[in-house]
């Protein structure tokens, strides 16, 4: 049951990231996806699946030059990255393909992609939310942590901490947008965006993108790669609600401790096990409600516990350790860069690299809490 | 009470919030006749239901409730 005979052996984002202005969506597909079958030997006559999402399936394997026998097109906001994964493991472990390539481009800042996509007016969100306010990320998602700094004592200072942490993460990693050290004081400095959450605390807007490549264990010890191939231990996924209003609590999220259980029973590991980790921070509650939801610290706790630098180089448990979308990149869907952080650090190759690491977890979140999914990456099977 | 003012893009800021009913379901909302400090919006102030037209259709919205003798 365990799909520990999946492996990635190709992961490489974009040539360039951050501001990209001569690039389309396509050609950033296109791009991380050339560089990651050239670590792995591979050509796209090679690949027989092919998952992405943003654009569809269908054209990116056109432009490639793939002619597809598994299609998926997942799209449920930015963890649909890892939710391709765990779709590639049934399929490859299936036989419905022998070798798939997920692939990710945005030109978030320059936008060279396709237009925003429609918001559905008869939607529930479209017909019980939107008429209250522009129904934006930065709205919509702390509209928990005002709930979560009531019923839990979390400070400003505390939430501020979080963009502290991860910045000093990005401050090792020359291919981070921001890497200049910050302080607390200069996060709650920075302007209000949406009370409670100030500029600092919301996500970055980048162009770039990533792309994976995976294949049966077996069929890797053929292959010439340039990284040793690193195991999917474990996958999960889920989904709660399209309506942030309608969240069971408000300060928890049933999707992210769903995927995060059975990622880890699939992997079979215990917390103390978990080398590093990442979890997707769109905004600054996110790695707090990540490391309550995932079951890495109890409930109330993850703001001391970040604060007091835990999360930080040098800390017990990494986390984030590109400077996450706070800090490194986000396109608009960040759950490929994550990803590819983990990858890095199982490799051994990251910039910040954390010393001995062999199990990495990877979380993402999906539109406002709505859905969410966590892949358990290890050097060994 | 949840609030969230919003400036960017021309909408006027606004209070956001999600109210649950005294029979238990939630629903966003807005919150009027009130300031936008979040120290005058506490997290379980009680509130009571008043409408408003929005584009032709009157929807739901709370303001701080009267105080009950």
């Amino acid at each position: 049951m365990t799909p520990s005979r999946v492996v990635i052996v190709g992961a490489s984002e974009t040539t360039k990231l951050g501001r990209i202005p001569d690039a389309s969506a396509m050609e950033l597909h296109a791009d991380a996806a050339r560089n990651a079958l050239r670590e792995c030997g591979l050509r796209p006559k090679d690949i027989d699946g092919i998952a992405c999402t943003g654009l569809s399936p269908v054209g990116v394997a056109h432009y490639l030059g793939i002619e597809p026998t598994w299609l998926d097109g997942t799209t449920v906001g930015g963890c649909s990255p890892l939710i391709h994964v765990r779709h590639a493991i049934a399929a490859l472990l299936a036989g419905h393909c022998n070798t798939v390539l997920i692939t990710h481009g945005e030109s978030g800042y320059s936008g060279l992609g396709p237009p925003p996509r429609p918001f559905d007016p008869t939607s529930s969100a479209g017909q019980f939310e939107s008429p209250y306010g522009r129904m934006v990320a930065p709205v919509l998602f702390p509209m928990g942590v005002v709930r979560y700094m009531h019923q839990f004592g979390l400070t400003a200072e505390q939430l501020a901490s979080v963009a502290v942490a991860q910045r000093r993460w990005s401050s090792l990693n020359p291919r981070a947008m921001m890497r200049d050290l910050i302080t607390v004081d200069d996060v709650l400095a920075s302007p209000i965006v949406c009370y409670p959450l100030h500029r600092l605390e919301c996500c970055l807007r980048t162009d770039g993108g990533g792309a994976l490549v995976l294949t049966r264990e077996a069929a890797s010890r053929d292959a010439d790669l340039q990284h040793r191939p690193v195991y999917v231990l474990g996958s999960g996924e889920a989904s709660e609600t399209p309506m942030v209003s309608q969240m069971d609590d408000l300060t928890t999220s049933s999707a992210f401790r769903s995927a995060g259980r059975r990622a880890f029973d699939d992997a079979g590991i215990r917390h103390d096990d978990v080398d590093h980790l990442m979890i997707y921070d769109a905004f600054a509650h996110l790695p707090i409600f990540g490391l309550e939801d995932l079951g890495f610290v109890g409930r109330g706790e993850a703001g001391a516990f970040i604060s007091s630098g835990a999360t930080s180089p040098g800390g017990i448990l990494p986390l984030n350790t590109n400077g996450g979308g706070l800090s490194y990149t986000h396109t608009g869907m960040y759950g490929m860069f994550a990803i590819q952080e983990s990858v890095r650090q199982i490799r051994g190759t990251a910039p910040a690299q954390v010393a001995d690491a062999r199990i990495s977890v990877v979380h993402g979140v999906g539109g406002m809490f709505g859905a969410a999914a966590t892949l358990i990456l290890g050097s060994e099977p | 009470v949840i609030t969230t003012s919003e400036r960017a893009s021309g909408y006027a800021s606004r209070v956001i919030a999600v109210v649950e009913l005294d029979e238990g379901p939630r629903l966003m909302t807005n919150i009027v006749g009130t300031t936008e400090d979040p120290d005058a919006l506490p997290i379980g102030m009680p509130v009571s239901v008043t409408f408003v037209d929005h584009a032709g259709v009157m929807i739901p919205v709370f303001e701080p409730a009267e105080e009950r003798s």
